[in-house]
């Protein structure tokens, strides 16, 4: 699929533009793909730490797949300012229902403290029909009293992606969003997928064998963070 | 005889031609269809959410042949039959008027007469609180026993909308969910709506509906009934006693497992392991990753992105 339909935004410099190619050139690498997810995370980092206040306390927030790449990225540049950015991590079951798909959390790792984050950075690899965005979301919102800000941070989504989700929540949580991303694509698969996107489905591009809540699958932050290295 | 054989008799073959002319209506109006889908869904949430019903009683079903056809719910034991004529809107289509009226009484009597109902109610349902108390004011007094409208929010196609917007749909759902976490609330109503809109055509029983969204859940997030609740099996909890920061809960219609921040969640209706199997684990990584494994092998098998 043609990246020539595909419109950056002001954040997507060199080093962005450059890792999003090495993404589709990386679909049979699983190392140079994680490897550019990160980058990609540090440059998603690195509009934040210019965008998020310095007073403010953070929260993290990614799927299983991505904590260790794209969030791992973003929370190395992000934590440069912000030494007390929290960490959440949702297990996601994925999978399609008649009319649409549902995305419920069967683990889940939450910092102790999270619940004094005033913005919330929800980070995800790609952002298509945004179910997995919005479930995580919720999640978290009424946990959060003094939210202030949510952040909704992806390297590639699907041109609609921006409104669709704004339209699911109500105006008082949709008023706090906003949306960091480095490119939009137009078009998307039969599966759901954005073309081209990030190249394919995630787990398999990583080296994973399936969505980790499918398998035993921890990622080494939570692992860290958690103290069950 | 059929409804419309019967109508043709009653009140004549321009009636007749009407009532069909109704039913073309609500097969075009896809806008309608997602409000009365978000309300038959809540309907749904509301029987199943009191303790005293029994579900294999109430059959629920749309775009029945009436002159009030968007919802019909009837309670089977006792002969009751409750027709909803749903309209999302603040502006006249919402209005109690003289045409609604006359469709409103030919429904009581057709339940009566045809349908032998015991108990027949017809309800304006509108999605604007002025609208339906306006409305309220205007039925006239013979038909209030039996007519009434109702206020249910209209929020297009967004569960999360109307969640947050309408309480009693909250309250129902965590009842049955056990839990107030809205993402699994918003998970449980998606579930429904799915079940809801395959062969919503036809009368279905509100157990075989909810016992349907139980099996599509992976993992289950509908408890068991409103007033059970799962005990922790021994085996679970006597593991969890034997590490430090270990422990375990009962939410929604799973066991969580908690270390650290790290909750890991198991069906309810986990098998019991072997008891070697569970001697070996040795560390709380290895009994979480034995969790996970066990979890993802039993309850969420069959889902495909």
């Amino acid at each position: 699929m043609s990246i020539d339909t595909r419109t950056y935004s002001r954040y997507a410099d060199q080093v962005a533009k450059k890792a999003l190619n090495a993404l589709l050139d990386a679909a049979s690498a699983p190392e140079a793909y994680r490897g550019a997810m990160v980058v990609l995370g540090r440059q998603l980092g690195d509009v934040l730490e210019r965008e998020v206040s310095e007073e403010s306390t953070c929260l993290v927030a990614s799927t299983a797949e991505d904590a260790d790449f794209l969030a791992h990225g973003v929370l190395e540049t992000l934590q440069i300012k912000h030494k007390n950015t929290l960490t959440a991590v949702f297990w996601n079951n994925h999978y399609s229902i008649p009319g649409g798909s549902v995305a419920p959390i069967v683990h889940k790792f939450l910092q102790p403290g999270y619940e004094k984050a005033d913005s919330l950075i929800i980070v995800k690899s790609v952002i298509s029909g945004s179910c997995v965005v919005r479930t995580n979301i919720l999640a978290l919102i009424e946990k959060l009293i003094n939210i202030k800000h949510i952040y909704i941070v992806s390297p590639v989504m699907h041109s609609k992606s921006e409104q669709n989700l704004q339209e699911e929540f109500p105006e008082h949580i949709s008023s706090l969003f906003k949306f960091i991303y480095f490119a939009k694509d137009s078009t998307k698969d039969a599966d759901g997928e954005v073309k081209p996107g990030i190249g394919g489905q995630i787990y398999h591009l990583l080296g994973l064998s399936e969505q980790p809540a499918k398998s035993s699958f921890v990622p080494e932050v939570v692992k860290r963070l958690a103290g069950i290295m | 005889m059929s409804v419309t054989e019967f109508v043709k008799g009653k009140y004549g073959s321009a009636a007749a031609v009407y009532l069909a002319h109704i039913r073309r209506g609500g097969d075009s109006n896809q806008k309608g269809t997602a409000y009365e889908a978000f309300y038959a869904a809540a309907k749904i949430f509301e029987l199943a959410a009191n303790p005293s019903n029994e579900l294999h009683d109430f059959s629920i079903s749309s775009q029945d042949i009436a002159f009030v056809d968007d919802l019909c719910v009837r309670q089977i034991s006792i002969r009751a039959k409750t027709n909803y004529q749903a309209k999302n809107s603040s502006g006249a289509p919402a209005n109690w008027d003289a045409e609604m009226e006359v469709r409103f009484r030919r429904q009581l009597e057709i339940d009566t007469e045809f349908h032998e109902v015991n108990i027949s109610t017809q309800v304006l349902l509108v999605s604007c609180p002025i609208k339906a108390r306006d409305n309220e004011s205007k039925i006239p007094s013979d038909l209030k026993e039996r007519c009434y409208s109702e206020y249910f929010p209209y929020q297009d196609t967004s569960t999360t909308r109307l969640l947050c917007d309408f309480q009693p749909l909250r309250s129902n759902l965590e009842a049955l969910c056990g839990s107030s976490d809205l993402s699994l609330l918003d998970s449980a109503f998606k579930l429904v709506l799915a079940i809801w809109g395959t062969d919503a055509d036809r009368p279905r029983m509100v157990d075989d509906i909810l016992g349907r969204a139980k099996a599509l859940g992976k993992p289950n997030i509908f408890v068991d009934t409103v007033i059970e609740r799962t005990e922790v099996p021994s085996w679970l909890l006597e593991k969890c006693y034997t590490f430090n920061n270990v422990t375990v809960r009962v939410e929604s219609a799973s066991f969580i497992v908690s270390y650290n921040g790290l909750e890991v969640g198991l069906a309810c209706n986990v098998v019991t392991p072997d008891s070697d199997e569970i001697g070996t684990l040795s560390t709380p990584m290895q009994f979480l990753n034995f969790l996970m494994r066990k979890n993802a092998a039993e309850a969420l098998i069959g889902t495909e992105k």
